[in-house]
């Protein structure tokens, strides 16, 4: 005989783990700030790439005001403007990446949550049956 | 029968269609964009190329989709990327330069967040060609979170940056005739190229009109109102007119408004067609799972079961799926 809420909640269950259980798994070995800390981590090492990059191009459209600059041993507002760039840009997509962070870490909190109630259930009806048998 | 209730059930046929053929419908879907995107490439670049280069091989491109469809979206953007800069390479080395510096930006800012979004940035070059880029920013609206927009924007970036390269060509293929070191001559090409993106008004306004219009969607559209998609699409489509006109006022960018008029008539035209059939279409996709207890061993599809958004507030309707959230909520 088969127990429909038992299937309903076994699938429920079992959609969720191979789905966004697997990364949720990831995510609960973390604390929530280690987790947003190593979110941002990421976060500095990518915006630096980045910033880098972009930078890069900005020389190479420059080169020349550059390489007077830097003949003339004047290269102070060059200096300033890369500083204040990306310190502004950093601050900012560091931002980003903690509201990210946390709405996630936020969701993932609630999709454990819903999963311990379906487990508590679904051990109840084991039991049930175990107890009837 | 009336014809509303015809056109229901047509819905109907078609969902239920959809959801058994869900994985191939999806590959199909992914071979059309891909080999969209890898002929409008070769079209655009690779006749510009070397003649009986591989990659003009519409078999090749043929196979490349192939393998495309059968990858993650993610997967398919990079081999397409390639591609890109590929072709790029045998024309310009400043222009590889900037497409890759681009391309890494644009992994390292924001597609490390939301891999999701990738199927945007393939769509827009092929609804550019048919002038429905209009219709990206409604659909990733509609289907994903606010930072579909900045996946929009990279999408027109890349976009108008081949159809610059393009133009460029006869500039940047010259012999170096006035400028005799090639040092000056690298330089001259990398400016010329970066002035054509940043001092280009009309793709600003562009990109200004697109995001505005999918980040309007995806707000409107989470409200608790009766109608939200359908006020949501019509409000991204009056957003755009208008920035796009504002813009032409403002900055004398001389866009053919008749052109853009219906692209965006369009555009609205075919977002409604999608809602219509997506809106009652839970984003949960179809699960085939199985396990065991005791007695049994289950093999069990899970079927994303059909919502229905109530106006009436005591009423216990599931509200409207609202894309991203929902479908990241366990909620079975």
């Amino acid at each position: 005989m088969l127990n429909e809420e038992k299937i309903r909640l076994m699938t429920r269950l079992t959609v969720y783990e191979e789905g966004l259980g697997v990364g949720d798994g990831r995510t609960a070995e973390y604390f929530r700030n280690d987790y947003v800390l190593s979110g941002m981590v990421g976060s500095f090492v990518a915006g630096t790439l980045a910033w880098g990059i972009c930078a890069a191009i900005y020389c190479g459209y420059f080169f020349e005001q550059i390489f007077f600059s830097v003949y003339e041993n004047s290269l102070g507002p060059f200096l300033r403007l890369a500083a204040t760039s990306y310190v502004s840009f950093i601050l900012f997509f560091l931002l980003v990446t903690l509201l990210i962070y946390y709405r996630r870490s936020a969701s993932f909190r609630r999709r454990r949550l819903m999963y311990a109630q379906d487990l508590d259930a679904l051990m109840e009806i084991c039991e049930k049956e175990a107890e009837e048998a | 029968m009336n014809s509303n209730t015809g056109i229901y059930v047509l819905r109907e046929n078609l969902i239920q269609f959809y959801k058994r053929q869900e994985f191939l419908l999806l590959s199909v879907f992914r071979f059309a964009v891909s080999l969209a995107v890898l002929l409008l490439l070769r079209g655009h670049l690779g006749i510009h190329g070397p003649a009986g280069a591989a990659l003009n091989s519409t078999l090749l491109n043929v196979i490349l989709a192939l393998v495309c469809s059968l990858l993650p979206t993610g997967f398919s953007a990079g081999i397409i990327g390639l591609v890109l800069v590929w072709d790029l390479y045998r024309l310009s080395l400043e222009a590889t330069a900037i497409c890759a510096a681009l391309i890494l930006v644009c992994l390292l800012v924001y597609f490390r967040f939301s891999p999701r979004d990738t199927m945007i940035l393939l769509l827009m070059p092929v609804a550019y060609a048919l002038n429905l880029h209009y219709l990206v920013p409604l659909l990733a609206g509609l289907m994903f979170g606010p930072g579909a927009a900045v996946a929009v924007l990279f999408g027109l970036l890349f976009t108008k940056y081949v159809l610059l390269v393009e133009g460029s060509l006869p500039v940047l293929a010259a012999p170096a005739g006035g400028l005799a070191l090639t040092g000056e001559r690298l330089i001259a090409n990398f400016r010329l190229l970066v002035d054509g993106m940043v001092n280009d008004k009309s793709l600003v306004i562009l990109a200004a009109a697109l995001a505005a219009a999918a980040i309007a969607v995806c707000f409107t559209r989470r409200l608790a109102i009766e109608y939200a998609w359908v006020i949501a699409i019509t409000v991204g489509c009056i957003l755009e007119l208008i920035i796009l006109l504002a813009g032409d006022m403002r900055y004398g960018t001389e866009i053919d408004l008749a052109h853009v008029f219906l692209g965006i008539v369009i555009s609205f035209m075919l977002a409604q067609i999608v809602r219509f059939f997506t809106f009652n279409v839970d984003y949960l996709r179809i699960e085939n799972v199985q396990f065991e207890d005791e007695d049994y061993y289950y093999y069990v599809k899970a079927v994303p079961k059909v919502m229905v958004y109530s106006s009436d507030p005591e009423d216990d309707e599931f509200d409207p799926p609202s894309g991203e959230d929902d479908a990241e909520d366990y909620e079975g």
